[in-house]
């Protein structure tokens, strides 16, 4: 299941890639690595730090209340690592270095934790879809002002 | 765990998605902030009284 999403989310990816304009799909996949780093390229510093900063909040509470053993290996609850993937390299960064960790006793937070953490990733999705909502935006206006030049 | 241990979790993650969903389509942060905590209020209160009703009506049901 989890590897039949990977390649679903892959796909997705290139297919959206082939699909955008170049300032799109740049600001995309940089909102996707890294949580605000898409509206950083856009040039909205204010908020690319607002919106990355309640991300990767809400992703570090949920690693802490599971014991940072909710996150590596993605197979374990593959529900939960598919939303993870949405993380990008903060999903990345948080498995290599949780990987030894072992669960060695029950945590009663660990599903919240699990929730907290999917939940952060998936809000990076919302980030990345304003990312690019600004991006079509500056396209449309750099196109609405070379129109006006040429006229 | 308990009740409150739930509210107390339930709360700020509730507070985080209603900040990040409102943020889409709108260009000013304290506009984005202000709608966030407007959404934030109405949905706890909605949730909290929804399940406070729930909690309350299986509570008569298991008493009578």
């Amino acid at each position: 299941m989890f590897e039949k999403a990977f390649i679903l989310c892959a796909a997705l990816l290139a297919w959206f890639c082939l699909r955008a304009e170049k300032r799109q799909r740049i600001a995309v996949v940089l909102a996707w690595l890294i949580p605000g780093g898409g509206h950083f390229y856009l040039g909205q510093k204010r908020r690319g730090i607002f919106l990355g900063s309640m991300v990767i909040l809400v992703f570090l509470v949920g690693m802490v209340l599971a014991d940072f053993r909710n996150i590596a290996p993605l197979t374990r609850h593959p529900i939960w690592g598919i939303a993870h993937l949405f993380g990008g390299l903060m999903t990345a960064i948080a498995t290599a270095a949780t990987s030894n960790l072992m669960i060695v006793r029950d945590s009663s937070y660990y599903h919240v934790g699990c929730l907290y953490s999917g939940i952060g990733a998936l809000l990076n999705v919302l980030v990345a879809i304003d990312a690019y909502d600004i991006a079509s935006k500056k396209s449309e206006e750099n196109s609405a002002t070379t129109q006006e030049e040429v006229a | 765990m308990s009740l409150l241990e739930n509210i107390a979790l339930f709360l700020p993650l509730c507070l985080v998605i209603c900040l990040v969903s409102s943020s889409l389509g709108r260009d000013d942060l304290k506009d984005v902030m202000r709608q966030g905590l407007r959404l934030f209020a109405t949905m706890s209160i909605s949730i909290i009284g929804i399940c406070a009703i729930i909690f309350w009506v299986m509570e008569y049901t298991l008493d009578h």
